[in-house]
Formats: C-alpha cells, structure tokens, sequence
C-alpha cells in the first residue's frame, strides 16, 4: 500500500514539476500563478497524513530550494510544518469536503508563501512584504480554486477518488 | 490508546526530524552540492518541452501559412492588375504611334459601352457637341475604320459600327484596286463583305481592303481589313469577298474620332503601328498596301482647305 502511495506521491509531483515548468504562462492569469507544488502538497497531506505530509513536504520543500540555489533547508521546514498541518486537519476534518480543500489550499500556499517571501526574498522592510502581499493572495486564492476543480474534473473523468482510498499510513 | 499515542509520538518525530534537517541544511547547506536537482529536472522537462515547442512551431506555422496565403492571394491581385496595366500601357503606346503622324485632326475617345447582340452592332463613346463630334464623323482605331457617328449628345455619341448592316463604304482592293462596297451581312455566314466586284478584277486572299475615294463620308486609303474568302454572290455575276476588319471591333478601349474628315485627303497608313494582320501574308500584303498608298499620296494634289 506503501509502494502503491510513494508511486502516487512521485507521479504526482513529476506532473506538478512538468505543469509548473512547461506550461506556467498558459497558466498565468493576470500575472498571477497557481502554487502547483503545495497543491501537491495538500492533496497528498490529505490523503497520507501527518507523516506522509511532513517528509513528501519536506521532500518537495527540498527540491524548491535546490531550484532556488540558496536558503536551503527554508523551504523544506516550511513544506514539511504544511504537510505536518494538513495531513492533521484531514485526519479530524471531512477531508474529501471541497471547502475544507479550498481552505487548505488557501491557507497553506498563503504560510508557505509568506514564509518564502520572509526568509528568501530580499527586502527593504515591511513595504517589499506589502507590495508581495497582493500577488501572494492572488496566487493563495488561484491555488485554492484550482484544487477543488482539478479534484473534480479527475473524479468526473473516473479516476478513483484518491482522498477515499489511498492511505500511506493505513 | 498506547499505539494512538506512539503513533502521535512518530508524527511529531518525524517533524522534529524534518524541522532539525532542515535548519542543520540551512546552516551547512552551502557546502552541498544541489546543483543536480535542476539539472535533473530540465532532463525530466526535456520530452514535453520539446513537445511544447513543436505545437507552439505547428501553431505559429499555421498562423505563417494563413498569412503567406493572404500574402500570395494580394500578389496575385498586384499581378493581375500590373498585367492590366502592362497591357493597357501597350495599347496606348500604339495608339500614340497612331496617333502622332496624323495630319488630319483626331480626337481620342474612351469606348463606354457596346450594344448589339449577338454581334457589335454600336458603340457609345464619351464626347458629343462638347467635344466637336458631328454625326457622319469618321472612328478609327490605330488598326484602321470602326465605322462613323451616328448620333451626338451632349457629352456622349454612338458610333454605327463595320458591322451594322445599314453602314455600307465604298472601298478599294490594293494593289489590284478592284473597287467594291463593304457592307455587313447577317445573313447564312454573317461577316463583313465587299461586294459589286467584277469577276474580272484580281482579288487575292490577305489583300488590304480601304476606303476609296469615291466615298464622300470617309477619306481614301483608310484600312477596312483584309480579304478573307473569295466568292461569288447568288447571280454568278459579281464577287462576293469575305472581309476580315483590320481593327478588333469588339475588344477596343479608345477610338478616335475624325472631326475634319472633309479636309482629309488620302489617309496615311501608320509608319510604324501594325496594321491588324493575322498572317505573314496578311503582312506582306499590308506593307505594300502601305507602299500603294503612299505613292498614291505622293501623287495627289493636297487637299483644299476651306
């Protein structure tokens, strides 16, 4: 069962990795793009739980900061404390709920995105913040959307609801 | 109960480890080497970026193919119309050729329409009293006779053509100079014919058919067209000679009319424009209806100038 979720969890994020690398413009809406990876993050939080969640995210937190080329480790704790998050939130919510996705979604590229911007980006101050605020909710409510729709549009085309039947830790 | 618990315990663990992972790799992470991961990801990328670019080209390519085939299709048209050109420059350079050596006063005309069916019987030309026309006013073209105005307006005229069978002109044959009326006949084999030649007068196929200078409404020498057929009419007495006309009745855009007919004397074949000949003989025979005419030009007293 194991096997079976470390497979999704890797086809899942080389289809994040893909999406994200090759058609991040068809993507953009007013300049805003969708935060793929925690996407990733949340549905697999979602459906592996605490543990899953924490080392895919911490997994997933490393290879964006290899990209990235500096701060490394920053992301991968900021990856690692979401899944940690999400995959408790769905253990005691209805995870398969579409809100409680939406809200997932949102709050988690929101932290994550924030603690990016913090500890990554060079700033003057407050006002760099302020000025990456807009953007960072834009991309937190593009992300939010997103999820729910892609959840849906999978189950619509008969891919096995994944949020019911995989469970790494069972 | 102990096994929820040491699995809670096993969650936070792993976080702990993670977090401690994290922090040990944000402090001595600048001596490991990541560079692979990207690497390692462009790889990944390669198959579908490459994938990307071929729709993008295939998409771009479309776009470049609708666009050289509106490009080709606005060519055509340039073409087209500097064909139209290129030949209406050639018709008038002929008709310049023609026009200049004139003696006589001719004044140019833009053909508005023609009328008669099945054949050309008329056409309408701009110019009328304006413009000095008169009926009875000789038409030419640089090939030789249309026919004459039959009747003037204003600013327009129409011009009874070779082939209206009411217009009839007295001609002459060169070099034989059997003498004879050109008249078109819609009858059996409509065409143009000289008719009331004598058997006895030579007439040879491709000679040059002109206005003679028994005819009060034309001047003399003026080309009509060429001999196409020999026959005889119905008695058996006379000839009757199928004309070809010199000039394209049907596909001319300018014709000139003639406003001082009266003090024309011989007409004077153009030196240098053709005279319209569908064939080496039809050649030869125009250039020594040319020599004919000009000798007879030569010859002749000039014409008196009221």
């Amino acid at each position: 069962m194991i096997k079976n979720a470390l497979g999704l969890f890797v086809v899942w994020l080389v289809a994040a990795l893909v999406v994200r690398g090759i058609f991040s413009d068809l993507l953009a809406v007013a300049g805003v793009r969708p935060d793929l990876l925690t996407l990733v993050l949340v549905y697999w939080a979602l459906a592996a739980g605490p543990v899953g969640g924490t080392l895919g995210g911490f997994l997933m937190g490393l290879i964006a900061d290899a990209e990235l080329s500096r701060g490394l480790g920053v992301q991968a704790g900021l990856f690692a404390i979401a899944g940690f998050g999400i995959g408790q939130a769905g253990r005691h919510l209805i995870r398969e709920h579409l809100v409680l996705q939406l809200a997932l979604l949102f709050v988690g590229t929101l932290f994550i995105g924030l603690g990016r911007l913090i500890a990554l980006v060079p700033h003057d101050g407050f006002k760099s913040l302020l000025f990456s605020l807009p953007l960072l909710l834009g991309s937190a409510l593009y992300t939010a959307l997103l999820g729910p729709a892609l959840y849906w549009l999978l189950r619509q085309i008969g891919l096995p609801d994944l949020l019911r039947n995989v469970h790494a830790e069972e | 109960m102990s096994s929820a618990r040491g699995g809670e315990r096993r969650e936070w663990v792993v976080l702990v480890g993670c977090l401690v992972t994290s922090i040990l790799l944000f402090a001595f992470g600048g001596k490991v080497d990541v560079g692979w991961v990207p690497r390692a990801e462009v790889a990944l990328l390669w198959p579908a970026e490459e994938t990307r670019r071929f729709l993008e080209d295939l998409a771009s390519l479309r776009g470049e193919n609708e666009h050289l085939r509106r490009e080709i299709a606005h060519l055509e048209q340039e073409r087209a119309l500097l064909l139209r050109a290129g030949a209406e420059n050639e018709r008038l350079r002929r008709t310049l050729d023609f026009a200049a050596p004139r003696a006589a006063t001719v004044r140019p005309a833009r053909v508005l329409g023609v009328f008669g069916e099945p054949w050309a019987l008329s056409y309408q030309i701009s110019g009328g009293n304006d413009r000095g026309f008169k009926v009875g006013q000789a038409v030419v073209a640089p090939e030789g006779l249309i026919g004459r105005i039959s009747a003037v307006g204003g600013d327009e005229s129409s011009v009874a053509l070779l082939s209206d069978p009411a217009l009839a002109v007295a001609c002459e044959v060169i070099p034989s100079g059997a003498r004879g009326t050109v008249r078109f006949r819609a009858e059996e084999r409509p065409a143009l014919y000289l008719f009331h030649v004598p058997l006895t007068d030579t007439v040879r196929v491709g000679d040059l058919v002109v206005t003679s200078g028994a005819s009060t409404l034309f001047p003399a020498g003026l080309p009509v067209g060429f001999v196409a057929r020999l026959g005889r009419d119905p008695d058996g007495l006379l000839q009757e000679i199928e004309v070809r006309p010199a000039a394209p009745l049907t596909r001319l855009r300018e014709v000139f009319v003639v406003v001082d007919t009266e003090r024309l004397g011989s007409w004077q074949l153009p030196p240098s424009a053709e005279v319209h000949a569908g064939s080496a003989a039809d050649s030869a025979h125009a250039d020594t209806a040319r020599a004919v005419v000009r000798a007879s030009a030569a010859a002749a007293a000039p014409p008196s100038h009221p």
